[in-house]
């Protein structure tokens, strides 16, 4: 404990966050490693979900792919990586670009799937183009799971992030991780990992007002024996 | 064993499979271990979740919280208490790390049981953990199955880390691959890990089908997608 | 490795901060047996063999091992098993009986963990005191050098402070009763700056003192411990050199070598065997300051293990090696990618075919 309170004073010192080396910039390389790997991910994986769930295909080439993708080891990843390209940021953003697409893909195309058939009939009822069944249906009605999807997603991205300051030089919070264990100066990774937790809580209750402000309060998220009932639905059906 | 390193020998595949294969024996060894040990805490936890909210409340967070905590960090902080030269730190860490999902999916299992089925479950006169035991949990079990396959692909990947510290499995090969430049020593221990992973998922799907009998007039049915429980904020290796 | 790798180093110098080095031999995964060395009787004398998580080590302790071997030892092997501060404590509780070690990073690290602080012996040079807070002995402030015949005998290693055969009987002195070391050997595995190239030609850097009058404008990349040590850290080289260097990159230290080739550092830190030196052309800093100390292999035993036949076995690798046929040894490793058991095996084999 008196290392998290060494932590705390560390993050707390104001000389810390200055400079070059100072936890303003690195928060800055987080932030900028996190936000591009999420953007890229979302890129490419929120077409690919919304196919998958608005045409019903791929979706065995889909879990298998995501499943894979989840099982790369970063670190494995962030080697290879770096052989090919050493410090740039390919290493960092491959690594938080596998990680990001799966729970972005999975997620979309679960949320579109599941939206109410009556709700889609209604919509090619009243003469909607596919496109616009899913643009102006399907997805509104996926939001609250499209967005679940990104939240988790950059949590685990930010928190692998980390990984471009671990020996590779690239800057980030994982720069006092990896300098603070070397030097044994524990008060930088007690720090260090508050700000990162810090960063999570401000990501994820980013996300909550996200979903409260984009959410069309017909589509409220589901009540808990909904979410059991479609769970354990669901659950089956991929048994 | 021939070394104490991998023996891996020259910069092709050809003739270190023996290496490969020897490695992802123990990545498998540590992989079962480590889950086996966070199932067995998972259960008791769920069972207390599933009967008070509160507590799942609280549970929720702090496994949440320590799913946070970076891997190396991890080891370090398990280091005083179970000793730097064994397998525990690996271990216990998997295990953790695996709490947050597996306790989720035991809990949203337990939670999508009928309710009319535990009413008349207690009607016949089933005590707490029996009913537990014999009636919930079977029927919990299509979520808890699928939280074990994600739970299980995600301590698959992590159990890299530890052949960074020198803690057997695949990791080995990472570091082994990254120090001598052997891009494909990298390669493959990569494509076991996956390798490894998609069988354990493949297994674990089948194991879930053939526990649940009750569920295969469903199957015939095109299935719903399954929306993925939610794995946290991590998801490899920091 | 005398400087641990970043990456595990990091996980395991927690263990040491805290005190705890619970030696728990409970191992599930490795696969040989960790039998430790019963002396007396000969049929079940085991010596078990490991090293550190780097290829280096795991070559010595691979030649250490087959020449046991070949003396008609039964050996063990286990996984190597990670950052000293792991292996030590393996060693300590008996788990592993022999580990290949470095004399200076030994005498440091064993002076650290056991608190104590080794007095020199009274054989040759100046006053040397031994610093247990840095990482590294420090020589007195004249710079005290001593060299021994190492290589070829023609060019002589100079190092700072003691001699090799001083540090060894100081590492005697001060190790846990139930460990010993066996005779170190002529090679040494030191800490080096390397430039790349082009930077060299640059700035016409040859040696340290070159690097620090243009330190103002050179990226420096080196493990994170770099930092904060002296008298060969960024500390040091201010204190001693007077370099302030543009920018510090704390790297692992295997990404140093690929950051000084793609140009995103200047010059960085390496470890003097290191083949990578030779294939990139990378242009090592001569150490004109002498801040580096002697960094001899020696073999780390239990005093179980260290029967007449084994300390025989041992001293026997420790004479022919020399830090050349190491280097070209880990060139087979690190270029050729072979293994450490062929390596080992080929070594061995035309020892004794030179022997006769």
């Amino acid at each position: 404990m008196n290392d998290f309170i060494d932590g705390l004073h560390w993050v707390f010192t104001a000389e810390h966050w200055w400079g070059p080396g100072g936890i303003l910039a690195a928060l800055a390389d987080h932030v900028r490693y996190s936000v591009i790997g999420l953007l890229i991910a979302a890129v490419i994986g929120l077409p690919i979900g919304m196919f998958v769930g608005h045409t019903g295909r791929g979706r065995f080439a889909s879990t298998g792919v995501a499943t894979a993708l989840r099982a790369l080891p970063t670190i494995g990843v962030v080697m290879l990586l770096f052989r090919w390209r050493p410090i740039s940021i390919y290493p960092v953003l491959g690594a938080l670009i596998v990680l990001a697409i799966p729970p972005i893909v999975l997620n979309t195309a679960a949320g579109i799937d599941a939206v109410d058939r009556d709700a889609r009939d209604a919509a090619r009822g009243l003469g909607l183009s596919p496109m616009q069944v899913l643009f102006k249906v399907e997805v509104p009605c996926a939001l609250p799971l499209i967005l679940a999807g990104l939240r988790s997603a950059a949590n685990q991205v930010i928190a692998t992030a980390t990984v471009a300051g671990f020996g590779i030089g690239l800057g980030g919070l994982g720069t006092f991780l990896f300098s603070g264990f070397g030097t044994q100066r524990y008060e930088e990774v007690y720090g260090a990992t508050i700000l990162l937790v810090g960063l999570v809580l401000i990501v994820e209750s980013g996300f909550v007002f996200l979903q409260r402000r984009l959410v069309s309060p017909g589509v409220r998220p589901p009540r808990r024996w909904q979410v059991a009932r479609g769970a354990m639905a669901d659950a089956k059906g991929t048994l | 064993m021939l070394a104490a390193g991998p023996g891996w020998s020259g910069p092709q595949l050809a003739g270190n499979w023996d290496v490969i294969w020897h490695y992802a024996g123990l990545h498998v060894q540590y992989t079962l271990l480590s889950l086996a040990l966070g199932a067995a805490v998972a259960l008791p936890l769920g069972y207390a979740s599933h009967r008070s909210s509160p507590t799942y409340a609280v549970l929720l967070a702090l496994t949440n919280a320590i799913y946070a905590i970076p891997s190396l960090a991890m080891f370090v902080l398990l280091f005083p208490f179970v000793g730097v030269t064994n397998d525990k730190p690996v271990i216990i860490a998997m295990a953790l790390y695996s709490l947050v999902i597996l306790l989720r999916s035991i809990v949203e299992g337990l939670r999508a049981v009928p309710p009319a089925t535990v009413t008349a479950a207690r009607a016949m006169g089933y005590g707490d953990v029996r009913r537990f035991v014999a009636i919930e949990l079977p029927l919990a079990l299509p979520t808890v199955i699928a939280g074990l396959r994600l739970a299980t692909v995600s301590t698959v990947s992590l159990v890299s880390v530890g052949g960074l510290i020198g803690k057997g499995g695949l990791g080995r090969l990472f570091r082994d691959g990254f120090d001598r430049h052997i891009n494909v020593e990298i390669w493959s221990g990569l494509l076991a890990v996956v390798v490894i992973a998609l069988i354990a998922d493949v297994l674990l799907l089948g194991l879930g089908r053939v526990l649940t009998p009750w569920a295969r007039a469903q199957r015939s049915s095109p299935a719903p997608l399954n929306p993925p429980l939610q794995a946290g904020p991590h998801g490899g290796v920091r | 490795m005398k400087r641990t790798h970043a990456w595990t180093a990091l996980a395991l110098v927690g263990a040491l901060a805290l005190g705890a080095c619970g030696s728990d031999s409970d191992s599930t995964s490795d696969s040989s047996s960790a039998t430790t060395a019963v002396p007396g009787a000969s049929t079940s004398f085991t010596v078990t063999v490991s090293s550190g998580n780097f290829p280096e080590s795991q070559l010595l302790a691979e030649i250490y091992a087959q020449s046991l071997e070949q003396a008609g030892i039964r050996v063990a092997r286990k996984d190597s098993i990670g950052a000293r501060e792991a292996y030590y404590a393996a060693i300590k509780a008996g788990e592993v009986s022999l580990i290949p070690e470095y004399t200076n990073s030994l005498l440091s690290y064993v002076q650290n963990k056991e608190g104590v602080t080794a007095t020199l012996p009274p054989t040759t040079v100046a006053d040397t005191t031994v610093d247990t807070a840095s990482a590294d002995t420090t020589a007195a402030t004249t710079g005290d050098t001593t060299s021994d015949t190492a290589t070829d005998g023609s060019v002589p290693e100079e190092s700072n402070g003691p001699t090799i055969e001083q540090q060894v009987a100081m590492i005697k002195s001060i190790l846990p009763s139930n460990l010993t070391v066996g005779d170190p050997s002529t090679a040494e595995d030191k800490d080096v700056i390397v430039c790349g190239s082009a930077v060299a030609e640059k700035y016409s850097l040859k040696t340290l003192s070159d690097l620090a009058k243009v330190a103002d404008q050179i990226t420096l990349g080196a493990p994170p411990e770099f930092e904060t040590r002296t008298p060969f850290g960024l500390v040091g080289f201010k204190d001693i050199l007077g370099a302030e260097f543009k920018k510090f990159v704390p790297l692992d230290i295997g990404a140093v070598a690929d950051s000084i080739k793609s140009g995103a550092i200047d010059c960085g830190n390496l470890f003097s065997t290191m083949s990578v030196i030779l294939t990139e052309g990378f242009i090592p800093l001569e150490d004109d300051k002498t801040l580096v100390a002697h960094e001899a292999v020696l073999p780390l035993l239990t005093t179980d293990a260290a029967t007449p036949e084994v300390l025989d076995a041992l001293n026997q690798v420790s004479a022919g090696l020399t830090t050349d046929v190491l280097k070209s040894l880990m060139v087979k490793i690190e270029v050729d990618k072979l293994s450490a058991d062929e390596v080992a095996k080929n070594y061995l084999a035309s020892v004794s075919q030179s022997a006769g």
